[in-house]
């Protein structure tokens, strides 16, 4: 009993380490360039990881975008697609572009609130 | 007058009386009849006029009635309505409470997402950085499952492991902690257990869209996801 527990825990931590890795479209590409996505059984794996949406299971994710990856995984187009490199660079770039969305954000408002303070003390004098 | 006629012909006529007492009686006879054909036709005029009072009472009970379907048709329409309405307002309150997570526990994987930069990009980030919102080539090696194989091939991510801002931090693990280890997992929360392998195809596999079906197991074929 103890060691099918362990067995079990260690499949736990595989298998959140495995789908957290799909968020890296390089990785994704390097699978797909290797023929994993045309293997069936791995096919069905991916649908089988998808078990990670349920929230008891998603707030083990440190990377929660991995999720969206798997969900495009499902598609068999979207997997014949990561063959190509550009493909692969593309999503890395909207996805970097992505992460910096709110940073961004916030230093536009900073700026603006910079720009409208020195406005005022303009005006003052 | 007949009989005034006939009375004054008697006078006059006075060989035929036989006949007069005939005709006399059968005047009588049909005066009699006609009499009652008055009765019957005043009646039956009565009659007539009830019959009339009757349908216009009829008429207004057919209209009070049609009147009464249409407010109960409205009635029903509305409160149909509301029934319906209600369900609805009742489905979204199940649904929320099914998905009722604490703030509190949402707070701390907010917290928990955003402190490691994993969905967003750190304020001094730079085109240069080698942090990445996915897990990076050397985060990958240095977790579990890259333990588990020997690294063959370089740099997956464009990022050589003799990068040197890479080599100067510490490797993220993937997974923030372990709770396991500290026995928060219950058998429940374990991935799905399943008798079969994944080779076996699952009814209706090559369909895109197929959501409900049969997921295969893992067991040792599951080591052939991992990459090398």
């Amino acid at each position: 009993m103890e060691t099918d527990d362990t067995g079990n825990r260690l499949r736990f931590q595989l298998e959140l380490e495995f789908v957290q890795c799909l968020a890296n479209p390089n990785y994704l590409n390097f699978l797909a360039q290797r023929g994993y996505f045309k293997d069936k059984s791995f096919v069905n794996y991916l649908k089988y990881l998808l078990y990670w949406k349920e929230p008891e299971y998603a707030k083990y994710l440190k990377y929660p975008q991995c999720l969206h990856m798997l969900e495009l995984l499902q598609y068999e187009h979207f997997r014949k697609e990561l063959v190509n490199a550009q493909c692969a660079k593309f999503i890395d770039e909207q996805q970097i572009l992505h992460w910096q969305h709110y940073s961004r954000k916030r230093m536009r408002l900073q700026q603006a609130l910079a720009e409208q303070q020195q406005q005022n003390n303009t005006s003052v004098k | 007058e007949l009989i005034e006629i006939l009375a004054i012909s008697r006078n006059q006529k006075l060989p035929q009386p036989g006949e007069e007492s005939q005709i006399l009686e059968l005047l009588i006879q049909r005066d009699g009849e006609f009499q009652e054909l008055m009765k019957l036709a005043l009646d039956q005029g009565k009659i007539h006029h009830e019959m009339q009072l009757l349908e216009k009472v009829v008429e207004k009970r057919d209209s009070d009635i049609q009147q009464l379907q249409k407010q109960l048709k409205e009635a029903e329409h509305i409160l149909a309505t509301a029934v319906y309405q209600a369900k609805e307002k009742l489905k979204s309150i199940e649904k929320a409470r099914k998905g009722a997570i604490s703030s509190e526990e949402i707070i701390k994987y907010a917290h928990r997402i955003s402190a490691s930069n994993a969905v967003c990009a750190p304020l001094t980030w730079v085109p240069g950085d080698p942090r990445r919102p996915y897990p990076t080539d050397l985060e990958m090696r240095s977790g579990l499952l890259g333990q588990m194989n020997n690294p063959s091939t370089n740099g997956v991510n464009g990022h050589l492991p003799g990068d040197a801002l890479a080599a100067g931090r510490l490797p993220d693990v993937l997974a923030p902690q372990y709770p396991w280890q500290s026995s928060d997992i219950s058998m429940n929360m374990l991935p799905p257990n399943h008798s079969n392998d994944f080779m076996l195809e699952p009814p209706g596999h090559n369909k895109e869209n197929e959501d409900d079906v049969e997921v295969m197991s893992t067991d040792s074929s599951s080591s052939s996801s991992d990459s090398d």
